[in-house]
């Protein structure tokens, strides 16, 4: 063995594995340079390791972070409609299908039938979902937390927030998060005859799309679903299964300051008021937060240039998410950039209205 | 494997932004870039960790591996194992993998793109007065040391000593064996130590420590 063994250099490291190291230590006891070397390797190491480790280091920008933050919840939301979506079979192979086939359009007729008497047209888009849809399975509602079979032996009423007035109870708007689901097959033709209730009111009826690979189609029902009246039969029929429900309350009109008296915002303005205001806001930052020396890439992924001017090193952009914002924008050299090209200048952010189409 | 909850993502981050940022710096160049590959590997283990994607990384790094030619070059390093959030140990050495090639791949991506530098990053002829400090600085020197190895024993040595990576550890992620790793960290320190004691660390200049 010689000192320029690399094992000596992984002995002084720590790194050497046990079956080696007695081989080694053996070798130090008789030779008093390769001792000499290790003692030099270890000093040597912790200077370097003292130097490397304050070097300084930067960390992302709270850009960065965010876009981390909003995939985990992209991924989240993903992961909740997997695991709450019966991944099985195709519909029409499972058994008992055809039966719950019926069953859902003679519920759906039904449901629709007894809404428009209910609610009027206000809820038209909700049943039109259910309309066009021709996979459908009913959603059956229980209690909070609670199996939709447990609910056959009693009333599976849904329970109001506190908070809410009696009155209004019947406008609330529950939006179903379907946390769990699971296949019942519901054998019990008792539960056809337990009506679904809010509060001791009939509720809408609900109905989820049965397109586990459509998770567009189930978020976009899940924002807006009604809770319902129970099917008229689901005897033999696998269904999904609804524990969890989240109410809102409809928006109230609002009034806002003005200099020369106040301002009142109807109930859907102000339902779009706060998160405009929020959404406009994020945006916002995320214009301001790009400056001189960021790169062409870092760029794009907020703006897009705006429509012919592409050419030359001062351009215009628009912000994709929200094309009123835009920002001039000088390159550090013409165009095409790359996506590593440097911005020179950039302008503050500004609104201009969109050309007209 | 569920996914992550928003607080272990931040400590997470917490824990390792900076560690990453700086290795991929070291391989990218820029700092920009380096915090979107820092970026793009951090929502990679998101998803992996909610099982969203399934050996895309290993089958991208095999194909970048084969097409990478030039013995000198670092070359991706596939992933030899699923991810284990569970065990720390394992998620730092997959985080540190999918960094390294991303940058790598980021790296040949612009390769024949000729960054221009900004203003303030041109070299001047003249060393500036931060410059005239920081060369005062022995631990400065030592840095600009590291200039002097090849590229792998740069990065082994970072590995080792500013990540405190095993041997085991910087094989995974360099796609190294542990025999090559401990040859080119055995090199290093020698080399390292050799132009340490020829040359005085007052009189070293401060190289560019966007190449460390």
């Amino acid at each position: 063995m010689s000192l320029d063994d690399p094992r000596i250099t992984a002995f002084a490291l720590d790194e050497l594995p046990a079956s080696e190291r007695a081989e080694i230590e053996r070798f130090l006891q008789t030779e008093r340079a390769a001792s000499d070397e290790v003692a030099r390797t270890k000093e040597f190491a912790g200077v370097l390791r003292n130097t490397l480790h304050a070097e300084p280091a930067e960390g992302l920008t709270s850009r960065h972070r965010e876009a981390i933050f909003r995939a985990a919840l992209a991924v989240n939301q993903a992961g909740d409609l997997e695991r709450k979506i019966i991944l099985h079979p195709a519909l029409w192979q499972r058994a008992g299908f055809w039966q719950a086939a019926a069953a859902c359009v003679i519920c759906g007729f039904g449901a629709y039938a007894i809404t428009s008497r209910l609610y009027g047209p206000a809820h038209s888009g909700q049943e039109n979902v259910v309309a066009k849809n021709a996979n459908e399975i009913s959603v059956q509602i229980g209690q909070v937390g609670k199996d939709i079979s447990d609910a056959n032996a009693g009333d599976p009423d849904v329970t109001a927030p506190a908070n809410a007035a009696p009155a209004e109870r019947h406008s609330l708007v529950a939006k179903i998060d379907v946390a769990r689901t699971q296949r019942v097959a519901t054998s019990n033709p008792s539960a056809s005859d337990v009506p679904a209730k809010l509060q001791g009111v009939p509720a809408m009826p609900a109905t989820v799309a049965s397109a586990p690979d459509n998770t567009d189609t189930i978020a976009e029902i899940r924002r807006g679903a009604s809770i319902g009246k129970k099917p008229a039969s689901t005897s033999g029929a696998h269904t999904v299964v609804a524990t969890q429900l989240a109410f809102t309350k409809p928006a109230e009109p609002m009034t806002l300051p003005g200099d020369l008296g106040q301002v009142t915002l109807t109930s859907e303005e102000a339902a779009t008021f706060s998160t405009t205001r929020e959404y406009l806001q994020t945006r916002w930052q995320e214009a301001s937060s790009l400056h001189s020396g960021d790169s062409y890439a870092t760029l794009a992924q907020h703006f897009r240039h705006d429509g012919a001017s592409t050419s030359g090193k001062s351009q215009r952009f628009v912000m994709i998410r929200c094309p009123l914002i835009k920002v001039d924008v000088e390159f550090t050299s013409e165009a095409p950039q790359k996506a590593d090209t440097r911005i020179e200048k950039i302008s503050r952010p500004y609104f201009e209205p969109e050309a007209a189409k | 494997m569920t996914p992550l909850p928003a607080s272990d993502i931040r400590g997470l981050l917490d824990r390792y932004e900076r560690p990453l940022v700086r290795y991929a710096q070291s391989i990218v160049g820029d700092l920009e870039s380096a915090r979107d590959v820092v970026q793009d590997t951090f929502i990679r283990y998101v998803r992996k960790t909610s099982e969203q994607e399934y050996g895309e990384d290993e089958t991208a790094m095999q194909t970048a591996q084969a097409n990478t030619d030039d013995a000198e070059a670092l070359k991706p390093a596939p992933l030899h194992t699923s991810l284990d959030p569970s065990d720390a140990r394992h998620v730092e050495a997959w985080l540190f993998t999918v960094t390294r090639n991303r940058a790598l791949d980021h790296v040949r991506k612009y390769s024949r793109i000729i960054a221009m530098p900004m203003p303030e990053e041109r070299p001047s002829e003249a060393p500036s007065p931060d410059e005239e400090l920081a060369a005062r600085d022995s631990a400065d020197s030592l840095l600009g040391l590291l200039d002097a190895l090849s590229a792998n024993q740069r990065e082994v040595v970072r590995l080792k000593f500013q990540n405190d990576l095993s041997y085991k550890e910087i094989a995974d992620v360099t796609g190294l064996t542990v025999t090559n790793v401990g040859f080119l960290l055995h090199v290093a320190l020698k080399k390292l130590r050799t132009l340490l004691e020829e040359t005085p660390l007052d009189s070293l200049p401060l190289r560019n420590r966007q190449k460390l």
